[in-house]
């Protein structure tokens, strides 16, 4: 084989080792079924439950439904691309393979192009799983047949095309090229969290624009542009017409596939074939020899181990110091704490404003606004703690010297589950501080304390402190990372079919998305029982485990 | 204290056999196991150190039942593994003390005086305030027999320890093991012959997940004397010998072949008797040969 087919070879050896990877085929079949169960609730398969997008006379499978669903579930995919990405520039760093393939006569360029191309395809791979779910799942004969318009496969297949894949091209070149600059996996996964929460929080910004081919281009997924082109649309056209090529879409579609090129161009520009030096403090000088002591004797201090209750409460304090110590050092932690009070600060606007009136910044309103859109981040982080606080020991071999200490298996469990219930605490008080500075800054001062501390930390950090044990006790139970953080997000999905606190969280999510008039009619009851069910069942299998 | 091993048997889930029907009785003192690599070794080491369960057999230290009380066992062993990490970002003093807690030496002061003097006997204490993700592979090592040592530990058991260390170091090793060893029971696993011969008055030798030669390494070399022939020979003729002797071993010296043959009596063509050492031990049981009245 010449060396001008290398990044073919390394392509092929990428998506050989991709497609027998299982989470690979999980987050397939995961997005399938997904995508299978939204339009079997769509089309009524479960009675007394119902969820209508767009008008209510429309197609369930109007050309216009089946794009939007596709791209808001290929930006929901932007925290599996940063796995699969991720994976694919970190891989040979994570393993310390690097020096194996570094090494070989091939280019910089072919070993970039072919992990790039087989993340590409893979990721592409795992989102047709969501494609294919939604078309099968319209071609169910027990569905509503009225409301399903006639099959066509081009329905599916431009929107995939012109949103889908540049999407994941643009974010795939990004995420790749973080991984394999900085060789490391944490900037990857903040980038995509970061992405995500400001990709959707930032929605009422772009709404809110008054020129609108600036909104339709500076949205790097393209759902402001489809959805203005098909604002006046009749009803008609709306059941039949798809994705028209506007001069603003294709502008838009043109400059962010630009960006990922761009984003591309960087990695191939800074990226070599490079060992990876260690920080400075390695290089200090090291003056004394190492010299043996002549007596080797002697110099051994000999202490009892003790092995009681007051043992087991001093190695519980130190332990849980230890796990939370770890877990607020991590410059991650405060990177992402510091990009979340950004985006909290961005939002303040909404505050005191009703109906377009200005209102008084009084205590309800600032943490209606505040803790409302924090929601959705909380539980980002507290999935993706949970896995990196669960796997710490693992992902750097400590394991076997932790699991053979003579400590009871519930010292670092609890002590791991401490730290984590602390983090959204922390990013609570976080955000008291900005509600109070918020209030001052209008010149409000009547502060009302108690609300605050009432509302974040005896309503809001008791929720998410059972997310937290939730989290937690799947990534234990599930003992796979990234199919834990996948089963996290799919209750959550699930979350926002049962009960009405998470319907609100499905509104709100569905009015980040920009999906307009997406309600529940009514609160599926099986889901409202699966969400109650699965903690409870979850908690079971932990304490057998243990 | 005695540790005992009865009739263990591991079969991982993918078919490798990696223990058969071992049984071991292993008391006070340095105990090496040697064997070459993918033998068996660290999979006893770990289900001795209770980290792993066999699918048969019983393991019992004193009266403690591994299995069952892992507790107990942990409240008396110190372990090295083979291969582990460290959490990069803290100091190997404030990592070693942080373990000596979780070892139970609750006393601060007498835990501070512990930990430092580990940290001089395995001679980090000049980088002791250096974050363990700065240190390179033998200090990280040494930093893991540190770890073992702690709180005075009944079971040592080092898998692999002097891998990575420097002939230096190396000696610092076995002198401090050789100081703890003789009141407790230290496992040792290697496929290094010399850390056997320096340390251990008993030994294995496990091979394919089966214990081929057990005992004190003196009455074991004892029944090899004059059965072990030397010789250096052509690398054209060693064929020839291969196949009319029991060769022990071969290697290249001075650009000719160093042979050991084993022989009941003399061999001809130049060889002489040599004093038998532990390495003829091993490479004759890794090359099957049957040394009649050893086995």
């Amino acid at each position: 084989m010449g060396l001008n087919n290398m990044w073919k070879h390394i392509l092929n050896f990428e998506l050989k080792l991709g497609f027998k990877k299982t989470s690979v085929l999980i987050y397939f079949f995961v997005f399938f079924a997904l995508a299978f169960l939204i339009v079997n609730i769509l089309g009524g398969a479960f009675t007394g439950a119902r969820i209508i997008i767009g008008n209510a006379n429309n197609n369930l499978n109007a050309p216009l439904v089946i794009a939007m669903l596709q791209n808001i579930f290929c930006i929901i995919g932007v925290l599996i691309f940063a796995a699969v990405f991720g994976n694919a520039g970190y891989r040979d760093f994570e393993f310390n393979t690097h020096p194996l393939f570094f090494t070989k006569p091939i280019k910089p360029s072919d070993y970039y192009f072919g992990r790039f191309t087989g993340a590409f395809v893979i990721s592409i791979f795992i989102q047709a799983g969501f494609s294919l779910g939604l078309l099968f799942g319209f071609l169910m004969p027990y569905l509503d047949q009225d409301a399903i318009g006639p099959f066509s496969l081009y329905a599916y297949l431009h929107p995939f095309m012109l949103l889908v894949i540049p999407n994941i091209f643009m974010v795939g070149a990004l995420l790749f090229t973080l991984a394999i600059l900085t060789r490391r996996m944490l900037p990857t996964y903040l980038a995509s969290v970061v992405l995500l929460f400001g990709y959707l929080t930032s929605g009422n910004l772009t709404s809110d624009i008054e020129t609108r081919w600036i909104a339709s281009l500076i949205d790097p997924f393209g759902i402001e542009a489809i959805s203005d082109a098909a604002r006046y649309w009749t009803p008609i056209e709306q059941n039949s017409n798809f994705i028209p090529m506007t001069k603003w879409l294709l502008l838009n579609r043109l400059i962010w596939l630009g960006v990922g090129g761009l984003f591309m161009g960087i990695g191939l520009w800074k990226f070599d074939f490079k060992h990876t030096e260690l920080g400075s403090s390695t290089k200090k000088k090291i003056t004394k020899k190492s010299q043996i002591e002549p007596s080797i004797t002697g110099g051994f201090k000999h202490a009892k181990p003790v092995f009681n209750s007051a043992t087991l409460w001093l190695q519980f304090k130190t332990q849980t110091f230890i796990e939370i110590k770890r877990a607020f050092r991590d410059p991650y932690f405060i990177a992402i704490a510091g990009t979340a009070a950004g985006f909290l600060l961005m939002n303040q606007q909404a505050i005191g404003k009703m109906m377009g009136v200005n209102t008084l910044p009084v205590t309800y309103q600032v943490l209606g606004v505040l803790s409302g859109s924090f929601a959705l981040f909380m539980l980002i982080l507290i999935t993706f703690y949970a896995g990196q606080i669960v796997w710490r020991e693992r992902e750097l071999k400590a394991d076997q010297i932790m699991d053979s200490l003579p400590i009871p298996n519930w010292i670092p469990m609890v002590s791991k589950l401490i730290a984590l219930i602390l983090i959204p605490g922390i990013m609570l008080a976080v955000l008291m501080v900005i509600g109070l500075g918020v209030q001052a800054g209008r010149g409000f001062y009547d502060f009302q304390i108690h609300l605050y501390l009432k509302q974040l930390f005896l309503l809001d950090w008791t929720d998410y402190a059972l997310l937290c044990v939730l989290a937690f006790a799947i990534q234990t139970i599930v003992n796979h990372k990234y199919l834990g953080h996948f089963i996290m997000i799919l209750y959550f999905l699930f979350g926002m079919f049962a009960g009405k606190r998470s319907a609100c969280l499905a509104a709100r999510l569905a009015r980040l998305f920009r999906v307009g008039a997406l309600c529940f009619i009514e609160a599926l009851p099986w889901a409202k029982i699966f969400a109650h069910w699965a903690p409870h069942q979850v908690w079971l299998g932990l304490r057998r485990q243990l | 204290m005695k540790l005992s091993i009865k009739n263990i048997s591991k079969t991982y889930p993918n078919g490798v056999e990696a223990l058969k029907n071992i049984n071991l009785e292993i008391g006070n003192g340095m105990f090496g196991l040697l064997g070459p690599n993918g033998a068996g070794k660290s999979t006893l080491m770990r289900t001795i150190a209770s980290l792993q369960n066999s699918d048969e057999g019983t393991i019992s230290v004193g009266d403690i039942d591994v299995a069952k009380d892992k507790q107990s066992l942990r409240e008396i062993l110190g372990y090295l593994p083979q291969e582990f990490g460290v959490y990069p970002k803290i100091s190997a003093n404030d990592l070693l003390d942080h373990l000596a807690v979780m070892k139970g030496i609750t006393d601060s002061k007498q835990r501070k005086e512990v930990v430092e003097s580990l940290l001089h006997q395995t001679n980090l204490w000049e980088a002791k305030n250096r974050k363990l993700g700065t240190y390179s592979g033998g200090m990280k090592q040494r930093f893991g027999i540190a770890q073992a040592l702690i709180g005075d530990p009944k079971l040592i058991i080092v898998d692999e320890p002097t891998a990575g260390l420097d002939p230096m170091e190396r000696n610092r090793f076995h002198n401090l093991l050789s100081e703890i060893g003789e009141n407790v029971i230290v496992i040792l696993s290697t496929h290094i012959v010399d850390d056997v011969s320096d340390l251990c008055n008993n030994m294995a030798i496990i091979l394919n997940g089966e214990v081929h030669l057990v005992g004190e390494p003196i009455q074991l070399i004892k029944k090899l004397d004059s059965k072990v022939w030397s010789g250096l020979v052509e690398k054209s003729d060693l064929p020839d010998i291969e196949k009319n002797n029991d060769v022990i071993s071969s290697r290249l010296y001075l650009g000719k072949v160093q042979v050991r043959i084993f022989s009941e009596s003399p061999v001809q063509n130049g060889f002489e008797s040599a004093n038998p050492e532990i390495e003829d031990l091993y490479f004759a049981t890794i090359n099957g040969l049957n040394i009649n009245g050893i086995k």
